[in-house]
Parts: C-alpha cells; structure tokens; sequence
C-alpha cells in the first residue's frame, strides 16, 4: 500500500482528535466490526499523517480490520489500486467464505464491497463479485436448527432496508448501531445480518425502488419464513410497501420516517401489523414529496403512527431515540 | 397530525424561527411547496443560518419560490457530506431542481480542480435527474479525455439503465 499520488485531502476537522480516535480504533483488544465501522466514519476527516499509521497496522491486525483499512486507504488517496492490496482484498473474501461463522462473513462482504468499488462495478452487485472473485458459490450457510427439513422455511426473519443514498451506511447493518440495538437490546435474534443480507442502489428514483421492490420479493422469496418483520427506513419502507403489491408479506411492518405517497401505499391486505415512526421534523420527508402521516392520504385507520419527540430524519433509527421514547412498546415488542 | 391547511401554513411559519434547525428546515421546504411568496424574506435569512440542513433548505426553497438557481453551494456542500441526513436533503433537492440546475452540475463535474469525491456525487445526482438535459451532460461527461471522470460518467448512466 505505498503511496503513488496523494490527492487532496477534504478535511479541516481537528486532526488531533481524530488522529487520537483513529489510533484507539487499531489498539488491541477493540472489537474488529467496531474498529472497521469507525474507520470507515473517520474516513472522510482523516489528515495524511494517518496513511504512514495505516501501512504500519497493516500486517498485525484482524482481517475485517485489515480490509477497512485498505479500503480507507483507497478513498482517501483516490490512487487505483495497487496489485497487492487487490491480491489481499480477494484473499480476505476467499477466507471470508471459506468459512461459515458470522465474523468471517463480514470480512467476506467488506471485502468484496471494496473490490466492486475499485472495479467501477456497481456496488450492488458485491454479491456476485465476490463468488467470482473467491470462486464459491457463498459462504457457508448457517447450521440449521435441529428438525428443520431441508426445504423447510424458518419460524421468523426480521429484516432491515435502508433507505436513499444509504447503501454505505453501517447503522442497518451487523456492527450498526440501529442494528445491534434491534438484534441485542429489543431481542430479535432473527435478524438477519449474512453477507446477502438485501440491500439495493439507493438511488433517488422510482424506477430504482420499483427495482429494488422486484428484488426484495424475490429475495423473500428466497429466505422464507412463517413470518416476515420489517424495519424500514425512508424510502425503504416505500420498497417494502411496493414489494407487498407483488405478494411479499409482512408481517410486522415498521416504518421508519417513510415520506407518505399515495402512488407507495402497501397493499394493506398483505400486511399485517404496520407501524409509523415519524420525528418531529423532517426535513427530508419535507424534500421528498411525502407527508408524514397515513391518516391524512387514507381513511381506513390501519397504521399505528406515532410522532417522536426528536427530529431530523436519522433520529427514527437512533437507538438512543428508541430508548429515551420508549419506541419498543410503540412497536408492541416482544413480539411472539 | 391532521392539522388544517391554515393551522399548517401558520405552524410553517412559525417554524421558520424555530430554535430546531429541522424544523426551520422543514418549514422553508414546506412553504415554498405551498408556493407561499410572503415568506420569501424570512427564506432568504435562512440562508445565513449556522445550520448546513438549513442552508441547503433556503436554497431550494428559494429556488422553488422564484425559480432562480442562485447559489448551489449549501446544496453541494450537503451532497458531499458523510452525514446520510445531509446527502439525503441535497441530492433530493438538487433532483427535484432538475433540468435548471443541470448546466451548474456539468461544470462541477467538469472541473478539474474539484475533488474527484465531489464530482463523482454530482455525477450521481445527475443520473437522478429524468430528463435529456442531465443524460446529454452524462453522456458528455463520459467522453471526457479524464479517464477517472469518464469512467464515473459511465457508471452514472448504467445507473439510469433500467
């Protein structure tokens, strides 16, 4: 990872501070999905002095660590990739997939993220690059729970959706702050977090969510449960609404600062319980064409809608909101 | 929730002054949508906010209030944030924009001496404008002798290959 053409750096963000949480990041002891999440926050304000830290850390540290790292490196620099650092990328992958276990199928999707990126592939479609690249057809699935027949479908799965311009967000994502809270504090070991995990372009199109719409179905399709949870943010709970018109299910539905359209409503008679958690302000709603609030574009009351306290589009993913406002017992958690 | 248009406009209009940086945000957006003129001076203050959501919020209100363009910047700047809030609230508004800020975003992503971050969200945000206008400058764009550029270019038009 030797420096060809340092590009100009974007930050003016008080470099000690962040040189100072950088460099805890990469002492040992730090869990790997959390060194790997801040490296990827800190990216964007990192001065240069941080690149000499990243070649030393290189050779020491966990894989998923070494991944973000090089990743860092490359959008920082804005160089093309050296051969070497392609060669370790496709061998995280390869490692990743070799293996079954949930940290091995990070650094399979971190991994891969990156080599599509420095590809000029599409990002969306790390999933196929990484069998090519690792030359397996996925990694391992998970074992299966005891008397489940093979074609089986599970109990339950929860998912999450992120919304516009999100894909590279970590917080719906295993290691993601919103995610950890769903799966560990509010106790949904369903959710699903493996290196396919859905996720779409993110693309402020109809078009592009029709898509996703399309792609979500056939992904339930392909992940079947008896029932199916969905916690989705912004435009992704208009992909969610979308994909019901298809015959996807759901059977808790919570919506997460959707923008309220009439050409994205759900087909209700797919959806079980559906709830509405929308921030006292929301600008993004605002710019998005959308209101806030089911009851004023229909009449049938079918919505639990709930309006919080905080504002700002973020803060219905928060886990910070959702603990101060109680949001769990809005959503009727636990659910059975 | 549920309030009358009238109750809407005058709680909008409160908002402006707001000491919540998203709620002034949300007003501008929401008066300017309700084409509300009178409230073009108190936007126009707005853009001096110390709130980067709230500048951006001026700018497209104003745009949508007169239909002049002006300024772009505090709508680039937020495209260009980490912040998903803030790209979330430029890239949005600068499509909604369309066709009248096209010409601006080609020379942004045109310039050489930008970082290639921000013109490869430009580009992106291009691609999110239906129209000719935003393909043709794509479509210029990807012809450039800058090969990083018209790479980024390309990819941007595969997107709207649907």
């Amino acid at each position: 990872m030797t420096p060809k053409k340092p590009a100009q750096r974007r930050s003016k963000a008080s470099p000690g501070t962040i040189m100072q949480r950088f460099e805890a990041a990469l002492q040992p002891g730090v869990p790997p999905d959390e060194a790997a999440c801040l490296i990827a926050e800190l990216e964007p304000k990192l001065p240069d002095a941080a690149i000499q830290m990243m070649d030393d850390h290189l050779a020491s540290v966990d894989p998923l660590v070494k991944v973000a790292l090089i990743d860092a490196y490359y959008r920082m620099t804005e160089c093309t990739f050296h051969r070497g650092d392609l060669e370790a990328l496709k061998e995280a992958a390869r490692a990743g997939a070799a293996r079954g276990d949930a940290a091995s199928e990070d650094v399979f999707a971190a991994a891969t993220i990156a080599y599509a990126r420095q590809a000029g592939a599409p990002e969306d479609t790390w999933v196929r690059r990484g069998f090519e690249i690792t030359g397996v057809r996925a990694p391992r699935p998970r074992p299966r729970r005891k008397g489940l027949a093979a074609d089986a479908q599970l109990e339950s799965i929860t998912i999450m959706i992120h919304g516009t311009w999100a894909t590279h967000g970590r917080w719906w994502r295993r290691g993601g702050d919103f995610f950890e809270y769903v799966r560990k504090d509010l106790g949904l070991a369903d959710l699903y977090g493996a290196a396919d995990q859905f996720r779409w372009s993110g693309d402020n199109l109809d078009s592009s969510r029709a898509r996703a719409a399309r792609e979500l179905h056939g992904w339930l399709s392909s992940h079947r449960a008896a029932s199916v949870r969905v916690f989705a943010h912004s435009h992704g709970a208009n992909i969610a609404a979308l994909a019901t018109h298809k015959g996807t299910r759901i059977d808790k539905f919570v919506m997460l600062s959707p923008p309220v359209r009439k050409d994205y409503l759900p087909d209700w008679s797919n959806v079980g319980q559906a709830y509405n958690i929308q921030a006292c302000f929301d600008a993004v709603v605002a710019i998005a064409r959308g209101g806030q609030w089911f009851k004023d574009v229909m009449r049938a009351r079918r919505v639990t809608e709930h309006r919080l306290k905080s504002s700002g589009h973020s803060a219905s993913h928060s886990p910070a909101v959702w603990k101060k406002e109680r949001l769990a017992r809005i959503v009727g958690l636990p659910w059975d | 929730m549920g309030l009358s248009r009238a109750a809407q406009r005058k709680a909008a209009l409160a908002g402006l002054s707001s000491a919540d940086g998203a709620a002034r945000a949300s007003a501008a957006i929401q008066l300017a949508d309700a084409g509300e003129r009178s409230a073009l001076p108190a936007i126009e203050a707005l853009a001096r906010d110390h709130d980067r959501l709230v500048r951006g919020a001026a700018a497209f209100a104003r745009w949508r209030l007169t239909g002049a363009v002006g300024d772009l910047e505090p709508l680039l700047t937020l495209v260009c944030a980490r912040d998903e809030e803030a790209v979330q609230l430029g890239a949005m508004g600068l499509a909604r924009m369309g066709d009248s800020v096209v010409p601006e975003l080609a020379r942004v992503a045109a310039d050489a001496s930008t970082s290639a971050w921000r013109r490869r969200r430009v580009l992106r945000v291009l691609a999110e404008i239906e129209g000719e206008p935003a393909r043709a400058a794509l479509r210029l764009a990807a012809q450039s002798k800058d090969a990083a550029l018209a790479k980024a270019a390309r990819r941007a038009l595969d997107r709207t290959d649907d």
